[in-house]
């Protein structure tokens, strides 16, 4: 059994149902990309994990707890860390505060520990070492993301989820994005990573699923996706790498 | 010199009061987008509780101050389950016309429960007060003052030096990212009703010796925090201190310089000012930046 | 024969009871008035309520008002304007009070004034501004002397008997501390005096230093005062004394009310006032002061003895015209002389007012002491 377990999940915000069934696994150290058009359901599913999706149904479970129905910060204290589209990171705080608040959801650490997890988060994502103090307001669109990774990352996460991480990104900086994601499951991280970019998705991931209209339409592995001809021409055309 | 020293210091601890109570109104507003109405009825029944165990239970005044400040947390948060908690998903209007119905039923009951005859309390200490030079400074003034700046360093560190504070920022500038982050969101604002009823109830036991205990004395001092919030920049906590202390200063000034009769109105000429001039108040507010 | 039994039995019931609760319907003649039950003044107001319910026991025991009880029913008036005109339209909707009690503040009175006409029926008042009785209205009866009385005794007092000549006036804007003003002001002139300063303020204020410095600069060798609310007087005396003003001070009615000498409590010791009731006064204003005290521990003040007079001179009236007709009963208020009371000896006039007279009181060490009472005849 896979340590994100979803299956037969149906979501909805309002009237209309946002995901109309869809299952989806996730193994331990896996990166797993979820693609698809805008509005096909991926940040719901995300938020669906997170508790944060008022009415839905079906199972998710992680390590054999069901998520279902539980706080969005018991989940977050289960080992769901959820670093959400538009990274949200706090405009009022700091560098060093934002990420070191990323360690909320875990109880009884050490400060000495936690210290030193926040330094390696710098060393980590070297650009912010300078930046340690700045306020969340003034940063960049590329230095607010790797706050909200290295935020996330606090969490000490069993489970990372990354919503749209290179989402108005120079292509630098997204390349940059995704040797950080190759670096954290290279460190044993498990990631379920939603992404508008398929080139970069299936370059770092094991696994992908291509959602359309709240519907799983294929899963498999990136080579698998790269020669499915719906796929291609649907969501991963245009590429030229 | 002699007269604008003696004004610059009542009215630095008039101001003082209404900062305070303008601070408790700010942090609302911060961690739970709460307009509260009755923060004023906060000041309101701090001061009968003191009352209470000044003059009804006859303690001292260091138990009675204690025991007000403990109940004004816990009242802070039976206020938040009963006219916040209920209505917190249905945006302002509703929570803001529930504080407004909570103010009229904390000063109707307290009417009610203690009667209307305005009370009178002793000074914290027993000296009148001190002169100094030309300056007679009323030892309640001087208690304001001190106790509004200890009041004010305590929450600066507080809010700026312990994770807690850090956790009540980040729930007041996102409350789904701070869920998200494991962060008690619930347990955060409840905390901040308690903190803001006890800044609220403080001003109230602080200014009852100066202005008596009288169930009108809320009403009073809640217009004045208001409008110092407007003009120190909505939502701004530096804005509703020097906001209150700049207000207090500025009617007293412009009582005795101008006209005794138009004190209220340069108040409120001074907030009609800011509005017009600079809606953003004396300090603008940082997050209103973010991209 | 068990149902006719029963029938006769019910009859017979029936016929005692109709009558009985016929006579109760009209059982009282009814008397409205407005009260402030809640606001600043609510204190007041239970005051007031003492001295009514004093009034009508005593009314009642004496076989009442042409033969029936008097009854007084209350609206709130909130201490406010607004609260005493819809306070006021309440009672007089209700179509059965045969005469009215308005407030003992003048702006609250002034606020209904249009509403007595137009009722056209008798209403007791307590504000002292004396413009109510001046402006052609014909319905409002005052049961306390007005402000040019107090202002004249407050003068007569101050110039006369203290020797004072460098006046301050301190006063609230409102209608009642205006007035009293510009009569305090006018009787001053009279007496050769131009005040050094005449100094306003607005109701509920939270300091009062900017007062307390100018009343200071002007070196006055006396202050004198017309405060409508307890707790500004209380905040602005303590001020006045702890910024090293010492000199003699008269004040209107207010300062000697049992409210502002709890709450000023020894910033007030050694002021003069004028004191429409004290209860060395007279043997009526002792005999009413002796039973409030027993009746309610504490100490009467005129919040409780103008309805108290109010009351007794409606029910008067009322069985001197053997009429409850609103024209029959203020030709018979109007008819009243020498008629005494505890607020003083009434002899009315064809504008309203009865009392032509102060007492001057002083405040030693917290207890009020009767000093001497000033009659005018004109
Ligand atoms: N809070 C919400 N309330 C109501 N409907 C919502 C809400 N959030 C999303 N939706 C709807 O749910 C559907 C799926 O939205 P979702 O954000 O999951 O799409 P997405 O796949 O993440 O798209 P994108 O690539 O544009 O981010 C959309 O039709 C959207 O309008
Ligand atoms: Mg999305």
């Amino acid at each position: 059994m896979s340590l994100l377990e979803i299956s037969n999940l149906t979501a909805r915000y309002g009237a209309g149902e946002v995901l109309k069934g869809i299952s989806v696994s996730v193994g331990e150290g896996e990166i797993v990309a979820l693609l698809g058009a805008n509005g096909a359901g991926k940040s719901t599913t995300l938020r669906s994990i997170s508790g944060l999706v008022p009415h839905v149904s079906g199972t998710i479970s992680l390590g054999g707890v069901s998520l279902l129905g539980k706080s969005v910060e018991a989940i977050a204290r289960l080992g769901v860390a959820h670093v959400p589209e538009g990274r949200r990171v706090f405009p009022g705080l700091t560098v060093t505060e934002n990420i070191r608040l990323g360690a909320s959801n875990r109880k009884g650490v050490a400060a000495a520990d936690l210290q030193r997890e926040l330094e390696e988060k710098f060393e980590l994502f070297p650009d912010l070492v300078r930046l340690r103090h700045a306020l969340g307001w003034t940063l960049s669109g590329g230095q607010l993301q790797m706050v909200a990774l290295a935020r996330g990352l606090m969490a000490k996460p069993r489970v990372l989820l990354l919503d749209e991480p290179s989402l108005g990104l120079a292509p630098l900086i997204v390349q940059q994005v995704f040797r950080i994601i190759a670096e954290i499951r290279r460190r044993g991280t498990t990631v379920l990573l939603v992404e508008q970019n398929a080139n970069m998705a299936l370059s770092v991931a094991d696994r992908g699923y291509v959602l359309e209209t709240g519907q799983v339409l294929v899963q498999g592995k990136p080579a698998e996706l790269w020669n499915d001809p719906q796929v291609r021409a649907a969501y991963l055309g245009g590429m030229s790498a | 010199m002699d007269v604008f020293l003696q004004l610059l210091f009542t009215g630095l601890g008039i101001g003082a009061i209404y900062a305070l109570v303008a601070l408790g109104f700010v942090l609302l507003i911060r961690a739970a987008n709460v307009v509260n109405f009755a923060q004023g009825q906060f000041a309101m029944v701090g001061a009968y509780m003191l009352t209470v165990g000044l003059n009804v239970l006859e303690w001292p005044y260091w138990l009675s101050i204690l025991v007000s400040v403990v109940l004004m947390a816990l009242f802070g948060v039976i206020f938040a389950g009963t006219t916040y908690w209920p209505l917190r998903h249905r945006g302002g209007l509703p929570v803001i016309i529930s504080t407004i119905g909570a103010s009229i039923f904390l000063e109707n009951i307290v009417l009610y429960l203690y009667g209307p005859s305005p009370e009178v309390l002793p000074n914290l200490f027993e000296s009148p007060g001190i002169q100094v030079g030309p300056v007679f400074m009323d030892s309640q003034y001087l208690s304001i003052l001190v106790s509004a700046t200890l009041l004010v360093g305590l929450q600066y560190l507080i809010f700026e030096k312990t994770l807690l504070g850090k956790k009540l920022q980040a729930t007041s500038q996102d409350k789904e990212m701070a869920s998200l982050l494991g962060i008690p969101v619930a347990l955060m604002i409840l905390f901040t009703f308690a903190y803001s009823a006890m800044l609220g109830g403080v001003a109230g036991m602080l200014v009852a010796p100066v202005l008596f205990v009288s169930v009108g004395m809320g009403g009073l001092i809640a217009l004045k925090a208001f409008a110092a919030n407007i003009i120190g920049g909505y939502g701004s906590i530096p804005g509703a201190i020097l906001g209150g202390l700049a207000l207090g200063v500025a009617e007293t000034m412009g009582a005795s310089y101008i006209s005794v009769p138009y004190k209220d109105a340069f108040a409120f000429l001074m907030l009609l000012m800011f509005l017009a001039v600079r809606p953003q108040g004396l300090f603008g507010e940082k997050i209103s930046e973010k991209a | 024969m068990q149902i006719t039994r029963r029938a006769a039995l019910a009859g017979v019931a029936l016929a005692a009871a109709t009558p009985l609760r016929l006579a109760r319907a009209e059982d009282t003649i009814k008397v409205g008035g407005i009260v402030p039950l809640t606001g600043p003044a609510a204190e007041a107001g239970k005051f007031m309520q003492n001295g009514a319910a004093m009034a009508l026991e005593k009314i009642n025991a004496a076989g009442g008002v042409l033969g029936k009880k008097m009854e007084w029913v209350i609206e709130d008036d909130a201490t406010t304007n607004p609260g005493a005109v819809l306070g006021f339209s309440r009672l007089v909707s209700r179509g059965d009070c045969v005469a009215y009690t308005g407030s003992i503040r003048s702006t609250q009175v002034n606020a209904i004034a249009p509403d007595v006409e137009k009722a056209a029926k008798p209403v007791m008042f307590g504000g002292t501004d004396p413009t109510l009785t001046h402006s052609g209205y014909h319905w409002l009866f005052r049961t306390r002397p007005n402000d040019i009385y107090s202002a004249r005794v407050l003068a007569d007092y101050g110039v006369n008997t203290l020797q004072k000549k460098k006046w301050v006036v301190v006063h609230s804007t409102d209608a009642f501390g205006s007035n009293g003003m510009k009569a305090l002001v006018d009787s001053l002139s009279k007496l050769g005096i131009t005040p050094v300063l005449v100094q306003g303020y607005t109701n509920q204020q939270t300091d009062f230093t900017p007062v307390v410095l100018a009343v200071k600069q002007a070196q006055p060798d006396i202050v004198s005062s017309y405060f409508t609310f307890e707790n500004d007087l209380g905040i602005f005396a303590r001020q006045l004394r702890q910024l090293g003003v010492t000199v003699p001070w008269v004040g209107s009615p207010s300062i000697i009310n049992t409210t502002a000498l709890k709450l000023a409590g020894p910033a007030l010791f050694g002021t003069f006032g004028v004191a429409d009731y004290t209860t060395d006064a007279s043997p009526e204003a002792k005999a009413y002061g002796d039973e409030y005290l027993k009746r309610f521990k504490a100490a009467p003040d005129n919040q409780s003895t103008w309805i108290y007079d109010a009351l007794t001179i409606l029910a008067r009236a009322m069985n001197d015209a053997k009429s409850t007709d609103p024209q029959a009963v203020r030709k018979a208020i109007v008819a009243i002389k020498g008629f005494k009371g505890t607020e003083g000896t009434y002899t009315y006039d064809e504008n309203g007012d009865g009392l032509r007279g102060y007492n001057v009181v002083r405040n030693e060490k917290g207890s009020i002491v009767f000093d001497k009472r000033v009659e005018f005849t004109d």
